[in-house]
């Protein structure tokens, strides 16, 4: 697979309906070539079934997709060219690692020898040299999820799509595998649509992220945008952990800042595009943007009470009553915990804020 | 220590419950297997003399009958088969509007009682000609197979990822390549094992084709029924009624074998419902 | 691409492809149709026809053809017919009552202990894969009123004297259907109590029940399902043997299917035969329909 020969994937106005429930509204995204895509959102948010569509397992009401010039919705699954990794793998248990992977040229009468040498390269791309003559039933499920790449791959599609690859893995097995699979999409340069309700390997893995709700895209950018500067009040709440404050948009002399109903003031470092000056806005703030002051001059910044206090290790989670902001939660690093206990009075400073619209 | 004294009790119950049951299970077919060897219907506790002579003197005609038997049961058990995994991978996959209908519909002959089927066929036989034929024994026989091979071919596709086809849908291969080279090696050891349980339960059909039956069809279950009506029991019918138990016997050594025990037990054994 | 002809183009497009996708669907349930066709084909011929050939032929007057309800009235005022249908009935229920009671405990004890189910169960399942003519066979060497060897017993022992014709009677027929009755009763309910998971039963008992009392609560609830399914399938094995009941039949005829047949074949009462045919299927239908929607119902509340 040459990057040359890789063409630009288009949806538009993907519309799916079942029953009266409407699971795609009107879907359009165009997918660079090369790309490594992810579908990110809650269970029922329409990623399955876009990816199904794609596939040609499910059967959109209207819309179409595109891979560079060529149409492709209208062909049935078998001839759409697309690689599927699923959230089983469905790798055939009847076969061994060889045969599996050999199944997609088999299909496309790839020459025996041809066959045999791209199965090679695959194997030793997923690094699983001498894997090929045992059955899948032999493998522990890291490697069947290996396999099952390197069966979707094999073929050169124009297209791979996974579908909640990850799932079926233990924690631990789950870091390993997302890094891998990370690594496999870059050495092969092929284009990549990942579906996961994982915001963590949606941040790890991909180039862009594209954020649904509810047959809808929220937002749609690479995984550093969606952090920073979430776009909806959905993205600020579903990405990474946050704290959500309603205020009140005030810009002065460009400069913009969220104040909250009891008049508490917080400069902005980041506005969503579009808000004006009045406009009713939820402040996010990073519980690891909380800094926690104490001793001499807490008595500057915003004051708070010590709630609770959780351990996690590197870092410690501190729940705490604001004085005018309501409850806020703070991640501090394990080492700057000394000298705060529950009960007691702090100071806060907020190292970034950002606001996202409130309707 | 009465509490002790109550366990030994228990014990003893359930060993005596045990042993009884089993008994009353086993000893009405010993009879048969001791009478078959003793060759004669009055059975005495003398096992000195115990002989063939009773299978030596199985006349041509239970043989006769005992290969007509395994012969339209296996091509019934064939052909139900044949027919049934279309027919369940099309009402499995297929999620057509019509499927409890459809498959209702081809379940029904296990729902009627045979000997009523059995009456209804003679009825519709006599004035199409195939009372008392090869081929109409063999339908009948079929319509009971495929009844039974849909509930096989049914579960087995059920229990069968879709995954699996639409993987290799993805890959290129078209419903027929699909179906070929993934679905049918992965429902063959079920399909052996519904050819095995359809096979035998042909095997010792009655009800049904007794009143479809005659003298040159006639399956072994009737034979003996028939031999009983007209000439009392004879040792030579109660030879064959004991090979009718070698098979059963085998039957089971072989889905032991094939299988494993646990196959055993359960409903996937039962004849209806 | 130029905004305007664009958004044109693509509305067109989206009508030609539901069309198209429409089509594709048609013939891919086409396709399932035709899979499914022998099979429905051949049912119907072989099922459905013959039984409503034998529904039409009970509804017309054997002698004119015209149709007639006579033989549905003539049964359902015959006594005798309507004594038989009792007794048979009778007979059924109190063989399945008796054979799930009796095969119970062994189910359960089966179900628990695998080295023990590995040993009996294969041995017991051979009645299962018999003719109930073979079963017959064993029940005449056991009863038949001189040579049985129960019957030689009984008189070795002084407990009678010659000849017993009791047992080659109703009794007779009884405990033959009670003897299959035993060996399908065990083999289904063992696999159910199987399928009912052991821990429940020793979180009752640890809770402080009894293991009778944890029996009786929890694995026989869970376990009604196949009572009712080993039931059904007992009941209306009984009410329409054939062959059993014939070998080992008394002077009256106990079993209904006998009057069936005799219609049928000696008396040439074709219709009537006919009408009680259906007669009988409807009985055994509705017991097997009951059966499953009590446990649809079952099911659903568990």
């Amino acid at each position: 697979m040459s990057p040359e020969q890789a063409r630009p994937v288009r949806l538009a106005n993907l519309h799916k309906r079942f029953g009266g429930f409407v699971a795609l509204e009107n879907l359009s995204l165009d997918i660079e070539a090369g790309e490594f895509l992810t579908f990110l959102g809650p269970s029922g948010c329409g990623k399955t079934t876009t990816l199904k569509i794609v596939a040609g397992l499910l059967t959109q009401e209207s819309g179409e997709i595109y891979f560079g010039e060529r149409r492709i919705d209208t062909l049935p699954p078998s001839r759409r060219n697309i690689g599927l990794v699923f959230q089983n793998y469905a790798l055939f248990p009847h076969m061994t690692v060889r045969e599996n992977i050999a199944f997609g040229l088999r299909m496309r009468r790839w020459p025996a020898a041809r066959q045999a040498e791209r199965v090679e390269e695959m194997l030793a791309l997923v690094r699983l040299q001498g894997m090929g003559n045992r059955k899948p039933e032999q493998l522990s499920g890291g490697q069947q999820q290996r396999v099952a790449v390197a069966r979707a791959l094999a073929f050169s599609p124009d297209l791979v799509l996974l579908d909640e690859p990850l799932s079926n893995l233990d924690a631990k097995l789950r870091e390993e595998v997302r890094l891998d699979l990370r690594n496999i999409q870059r050495q092969s340069h092929q284009t990549t649509v990942f579906v996961t309700h994982d915001q963590i390997e949606a941040l790890v893995m991909s180039d862009r992220i594209v954020l649904m709700n509810s047959g809808r895209i929220e937002q749609i950018g690479s995984p550093q945008m969606l952090y920073d500067e979430p776009a909806t009040e959905f993205a600020a709440r579903f990405v990474g952990a946050n704290n959500l404050v309603p205020a009140r948009l005030e810009v002065v002399n460009g400069e913009a800042a969220a104040r909250t109903g009891s008049d508490v003031h917080v400069r902005l470092n980041t506005v969503v595009p579009g808000l004006a000056d009045g406009a009713d806005i939820w402040m996010c703030v990073r519980p690891e943007n909380i800094h926690i002051i104490t001793g001499e001059g807490s008595s500057d910044g915003s004051g708070a009470t010590v709630l609770d206090m959780i351990f996690q290790g590197t870092t410690v989670l501190v729940d705490l009553e604001s004085d005018g902001l309501g409850s806020l939660r703070a991640e501090v690093p394990a080492r700057h915990v000394a000298g705060i206990a529950a009960g007691q009075r702090v100071g806060l400073t907020f190292a970034a804020a950002h606001a996202v619209p409130r309707s | 220590m009465p509490r002790g004294l109550l366990r030994v009790f228990a014990n003893l119950g359930w060993t005596v419950y045990v042993v009884a049951i089993v008994t009353w299970l086993l000893f009405p077919l010993s009879l048969i297997l001791l009478s078959s060897f003793q060759g004669t219907i009055s059975i005495t506790t003398d096992v000195s003399n115990l002989n063939v002579s009773a299978y030596e003197a199985i006349p041509d005609r239970y043989w006769n009958s005992l290969w007509f038997t395994v012969q339209i049961s296996v091509v019934a058990t064939v052909t139900a088969l044949l027919v049934s995994v279309p027919a369940a991978w099309a009402m499995v996959r297929g999620k057509l509007a019509e499927r409890r209908f459809l498959s209702n519909v081809v379940l029904l002959p296990d729902v009627v009682p045979h000997i009523i089927l059995g009456i209804a066929l003679l009825t519709l036989y006599l004035q199409i000609g195939l009372a008392r034929t090869w081929l109409g024994m063999l339908l009948a026989m079929l319509s009971l197979s495929l009844a039974m091979g849909l509930r096989f071919t049914e579960a087995l596709l059920e229990g069968l990822p879709e995954e699996y086809e639409l993987a290799a849908e993805t890959m290129g291969a078209n419903k027929l390549q699909a179906l070929v080279l993934i679905l049918m090696p992965l429902m063959a050891p079920g399909l052996a094992t519904a050819a095995l349980f359809i096979f035998i339960s042909n095997m010792v059909t009655f009800e049904l084709l007794f009143f479809i039956s005659g003298p040159n069809a006639s399956p072994i279950a009737v034979r003996l029924f028939s031999d009983i009506i007209d000439r009392g029991i004879m040792p030579h019918s109660v030879a064959m009624a004991s090979i009718m138990i070698y098979i059963s016997i085998a039957f089971y050594v072989i889905v032991a074998l094939t299988l494993g025990p646990k196959y055993l037990a359960g409903s996937t054994v039962s004849r209806k419902g | 691409m130029t905004t305007d002809s664009g958004k044109t183009m693509a509305v067109g497009a989206a009508t030609a492809i539901s069309d198209l996708t429409r089509k594709r669907r048609r013939r891919r349930e086409m396709l399932y149709r035709l899979c499914a066709l022998p099979a429905i084909l051949t049912t119907v011929c072989i099922t459905l026809v013959p039984m409503g050939l034998l529904l039409w032929l009970s509804l017309q007057d054997q002698r004119d053809g015209g149709f007639s309800l006579r033989y549905y009235i003539a049964t359902l005022t015959d006594p005798f017919f309507l004594r038989t249908l009792g007794t048979t009935l009778s007979i059924a229920l109190g063989v399945t009552v008796t054979s799930i009671i009796l095969a119970m405990p062994l189910a359960y004890l089966l179900a628990r202990k695998t080295l023990l189910r590995n040993v009996i169960m294969p041995v017991i399942s051979v009645p299962r894969m018999l003719p109930f003519v073979v079963v017959g066979y064993a029940m005449i060497l056991l009863m038949a009123p001189v040579t049985g060897v129960l019957i030689q017993a009984l008189n070795a022992l002084g407990i009678v004297d010659g000849p017993i014709f009791f047992l080659f009677d109703w009794p007779g027929q009884a405990i033959a259907f009670g003897y299959s009755g035993i060996v399908v009763a065990t083999a289904v309910l063992s696999g159910v109590l199987m399928s009912v998971d052991r821990q429940l039963e020793q979180a009752a008992v640890s809770m402080g029940a009894s293991p009778l009392r944890a029996f009786r609560e929890i694995t026989l609830p869970l376990a009604v399902p196949g009572i009712i399914a080993a039931s059904a399938l007992i009941f209306t094995t009984i009410i329409t043997a054939y062959s059993v009941p014939v070998i080992l039949n008394g002077r009256v005829p106990y079993m209904i299917s006998i009057i069936i047949a005799s219609n049928l074949l000696t008396l040439q009462q074709h219709h009537l035969a006919y009408a009680q045919a259906i007669i009988v299927t409807v009985i055994a239908i509705s017991v097997t329909v009951a059966a499953q929607l009590v446990l649809v119902r079952y099911g659903r509340r568990s």
